[in-house]
């Protein structure tokens, strides 16, 4: 039997997670595929941020059990899990404001040469490195603005430049928290041309109020509620959802 | 990018340069004052990789400066080592303990890092006022007199020769100078900016950012325990001054005004504060108002000094 289970790329077993009386993680088992996309989605309060903080390592969980290709990183710091490849994107644009474009693509980028090329020469290792963010700045389309000051860009260009530097690092799964909100319609169809392009090699958990655009892009939703999970099917089944309906309308 | 690259590597080594040039035509007084503030300017160079790239304003490394200067002098009087001997020992003892404080201290953050750097030079300070017997207190040790030469590559070096002095001092400071360059400008520099700009973002993206200070803390301590051994060994004299609190702040004084996270700053910032000490001192014994009134200004008006202004008004690069 344990043959025909497949293998997750992560996983939490009865994850808990509590700011004093507030219960805000309870008991989620969760499973992820490789290469899907995730949506969460919930009402505000539902534990979504810190359920992706327990994940990524922001925040250590009171009990439980997360699994990460096959590797137990419950008790791992966050620059551990990064470093197996889990990136995360905050709710509120985290960058290097102070520094240039090119500047903080190659910070995320010497991580990644850094891990693939400690033996290869000095010189090597520069040039591999000029390579990964001229890729990255292509790929989010900010290629025209390498020498900018980050904190000059619009604030659509800044969460872009967060994802560049995320891209970087060559992450195995990515954490999106609210990446569209604050995003002009135009904006957000752009955003969603990216994550189709980054998704090609990668896994993507997205964290969304917006619906229509999780929707349109999941593969399979998850609804939280009060800290633990209400329901998870394909964004049509969850649509159709009565529990769901009644958690978002109060019916 | 690699053009203005370039130039400002050539701007570092022409600074060097200038110094060398000028060791022919100063006379021996100049001589000796700018040998002082080119030791002074290796304290500042340490200071800032923490303060300018790391971001961490640390309000003790006077303890680091003594650190050097004690660990190179007190073999030196009572165990009666050689010069270049003790210079590796007091090294290799300012490594060791910015490791052991930093280990500690690191574990906070802002203002409480300030105060605890700031509590553990003030126990080395009084410890050295506390074991007077060996230390010699305020009054100091001044070094016996075979300390005041030695031999290296079968070289006889006349430390009471102005001149030699002057030449050792450039040499370490030319060599910290290029050292802290290539650092700033590669890996190193990268990661220390990096945690200085966003700390959160840069342990989330996969750096161990606690190591990262940790490494820069020793660095850090490691250039300005260098510098206090230099001046402990170059004037054969060493005292509990030197670990007082004053030169904690000096040496921060002399990164702001420079310039804090530029690698010339440091340097120039000491040539400019010493001078202008000693500018006022012929008029006023209060010259440490000076000082204070330096920093005032800074903080309100000038916080980039005078490199980190010039870099952002013309978008200059400088390391």
């Amino acid at each position: 039997m344990e043959a025909l289970v497949a293998v997750s790329l992560l996983s939490t077993k009865k994850l808990n997670r509590r700011f004093g009386g507030v219960v805000a993680v309870k008991d989620i088992d969760f499973s992820l595929e490789q290469g899907e996309i995730r949506g969460i989605i919930g009402p505000n309060g539902a534990g979504k941020t810190t359920f992706v903080n327990l994940l990524s390592g922001r925040l250590a969980s009171d009990s439980g059990q997360i699994v990460f290709r096959g590797v137990d990183i419950t008790g791992q710091p966050a620059w551990k899990r990064a470093r197996l490849g889990i990136a995360y994107t905050f709710q509120i644009t985290s960058i290097y404001p102070g520094l240039t474009v090119f500047e903080n693509v190659a910070i995320g980028a010497q991580m990644r040469s850094h891990q693939s090329s400690k033996s290869r020469p000095w010189t090597d290792w520069k040039t591999n490195l000029e390579e990964i963010v001229g890729s990255c700045l292509r790929m989010t389309g900010l290629d025209w603005s390498r020498t900018r000051l980050a904190a000059e860009l619009a604030y659509g260009h800044q969460r872009l430049l967060e994802i560049a530097v995320n891209l970087a690092v060559d992450p195995v799964l990515f954490i999106l928290d609210e990446p569209t909100q604050g995003l002009s319609v135009d904006e957000i169809r752009e955003f969603t041309d990216l994550l189709r392009r980054i998704r090609s090699d990668r896994t993507i958990i997205l964290i969304e109020h917006n619906l229509p655009f999780v929707m349109n892009l999941a593969d399979r939703v998850t609804v939280m509620d009060q800290g633990g999970i209400l329901a998870e099917n394909d964004p049509k089944g969850i649509q159709v959802d009565a529990r769901v309906k009644a958690a978002y309308l109060g019916e | 990018m690699e053009n203005s690259r370039k130039s400002s590597l050539v701007l570092h080594i022409g600074v060097l340069a200038l110094l060398f040039l000028l060791s022919f035509i100063l006379s021996d007084y100049h001589q000796l004052t700018i040998t002082r503030i080119m030791v002074l300017a290796i304290f500042a160079l340490g200071y800032n990789i923490l303060f300018g790239y790391v971001g961490l304003l640390s309000l003790g490394h006077a303890m680091f400066f003594a650190c050097g200067l004690y660990a190179a002098g007190l073999p030196v009087y009572y165990l009666g080592w050689e010069v270049p001997s003790a210079f590796l020992f007091a090294i290799v003892i300012s490594a060791f303990s910015a490791t052991l404080i930093g280990a500690i201290a690191l574990r906070t953050q802002g203002v409480a890092f300030m105060i605890v750097t700031l509590m553990f030079s003030q126990v080395a300070y009084l410890a050295t006022l506390y074991f007077s017997d060996i230390t010699g207190g305020d009054e100091g040790l001044v070094l016996p007199e075979h300390a005041r030469s030695f031999a290296i590559l079968g070289m006889q070096v006349d430390l009471t020769s102005p001149q030699t002095r002057y030449y050792i001092t450039l040499g370490l400071l030319s060599a910290s100078v290029l050292i802290v360059y290539r650092w700033v400008n590669g890996g190193p520099g990268r990661e220390w900016v990096a945690v200085r700009e966003n700390e959160l973002r840069t342990r989330m993206l996969g750096y161990n950012t606690f190591l990262i200070k940790l490494k820069a803390m020793v660095i850090s301590g490691t250039l300005s325990g260098g510098a206090g051994a230099t001046y402990g060994l170059l004037f054969a004299y060493i005292g509990s001054t030197f670990a007082s609190i004053q030169y904690s702040i000096d040496v921060l004084l002399f990164t702001l005004l420079g310039g804090a996270g530029t690698v010339l700053g440091p340097i120039l910032g000491s040539f400019i504060m010493f001078y202008m000490i000693d500018f006022f001192s012929g008029y006023t014994t209060a010259y440490l108002l000076a000082t204070g009134v330096v920093l005032i200004l800074l903080i309100v008006y000038f916080p980039l000094g005078v490199l980190g202004t010039l870099r952002k008004k013309w978008r200059l690069w400088l390391p």
